[in-house]
């Protein structure tokens, strides 16, 4: 028997319905969510990346496979409609840049504009968001007390948790702990916001 | 890599630890974390709200605006049909109005050449589209076709 594997997914109205249905710490979940992606980006505050998403899902741009809870949805959707926004950023200065080099075509005709957009690949941050995120990074990790900010290093480099308490002599409690301090450290970020 | 687009990749990937760490907490380690970090929790859940209402409201208004649109566009393709009912039924007929409204002053000069540059030798299906893009354009009213 053929089995139908295709995901299915909630109408626009049955979005609408589930959004509404949000219980009071759901709502705050999300709004820590936004906040933390948009620490991303220097420019855009969770709220503006909320309101995006929301408005996806209302028109119908982005849809929402049944059985996905809220929070893990919009935690996804948030994460795409950051790592667009950068992505947007990054063409608009690499076009910037271009017209520029055109500019100095004009004066110099020794000048080499293709050097520019050679010079910035698709997946180049701006140096702004560069400047940012060492900014961003360094404010995080000057949060942490040394064993937490050795964890975090360990977990960015790609080790699993099984990995890292195995390593650091850590019990499920211990971690959790870890994790905990990780996620606040991280939340208090955005208290700013 | 430069320091600075490694630290890019890195705060990338803090932040994916850090969500992912928020989807997996219980709603009271949620709301434990909240209270720890200076947050309000009414305040949090209200500006998620607020960032509903906004999207709603940008909705209604994209909604109203593509209802006016098409309500104008109905209206322009209406006039535009009405216009054609004054064509007469009669080739003979559809020829003299076509020169009728050549030779107002009100054509734009281009257009004028273009129908001339036809001659007076348009087959009677081209006479009839000549028209009927004129009376699109508006230069086909109830005057003309009483004349």
């Amino acid at each position: 028997m053929a089995v139908n594997d295709e995901p299915k997914y909630y109408t626009v109205d049955e979005a609408e319905a589930q959004i509404r249905g949000l219980t009071a710490v759901e709502w705050a979940r999300l709004t820590l969510v936004a906040r933390i992606r948009a620490r991303a980006v220097p420019d855009r505050t969770g709220e503006d990346f909320l309101q995006e998403a929301f408005l996806r899902v209302l028109e119908g741009d982005r849809r929402w496979p049944q059985g996905l809870s809220s929070v893990t949805f919009f935690a996804h959707t948030l994460r795409s409609l950051v790592s667009d926004y950068r992505k947007g950023r990054e063409r608009e200065r690499r076009q910037l840049d271009v017209r520029l080099a055109v500019e100095v075509d004009i004066d110099d005709p020794d000048y080499d504009s293709t050097d520019i957009t050679e010079r910035h690949p698709d997946s180049a941050p701006t140096p702004e968001d560069e400047h940012f995120a060492t900014q961003t990074l360094n404010e995080f990790l000057g949060e942490l007390d040394a064993e937490t900010r050795d964890v975090v290093e360990w977990q960015l480099a790609g080790y699993s948790k099984a990995e890292i308490q195995a390593d650091f002599g850590l019990d499920e409690t211990a971690y959790d702990t870890i994790t905990r301090r990780i996620r606040r450290s991280l939340a208090k970020l955005t208290v700013k916001e | 890599m430069s320091d600075a687009k490694e630290d890019t990749k890195r705060l990338q990937a803090l932040l994916d630890i850090a969500t992912e760490s928020l989807l997996e907490a219980s709603d009271e380690k949620v709301l434990d974390d909240i209270r720890h970090t200076d947050h309000d929790p009414a305040l949090l859940e209200q500006e998620a709200r607020s960032a509903f209402e906004a999207a709603l409201q940008v909705r209604g208004q994209r909604r109203l605006q593509a209802a006016r649109e098409a309500l104008q566009h109905r209206r322009r393709a209406n006039a535009g049909r009405d216009r054609r009912q004054l064509i007469p039924y009669d080739p003979a007929i559809r020829r003299t109005l076509l020169n009728q409204i050549l030779a107002r002053n009100d054509l734009p000069r281009a257009m004028t050449m273009a129908f001339r540059e036809g001659g007076g030798d348009l087959p009677d299906d081209e006479v009839l589209s000549a028209l009927e893009d004129l009376s699109d354009l508006g230069f086909l009213d109830d005057d003309i076709t009483k004349e």
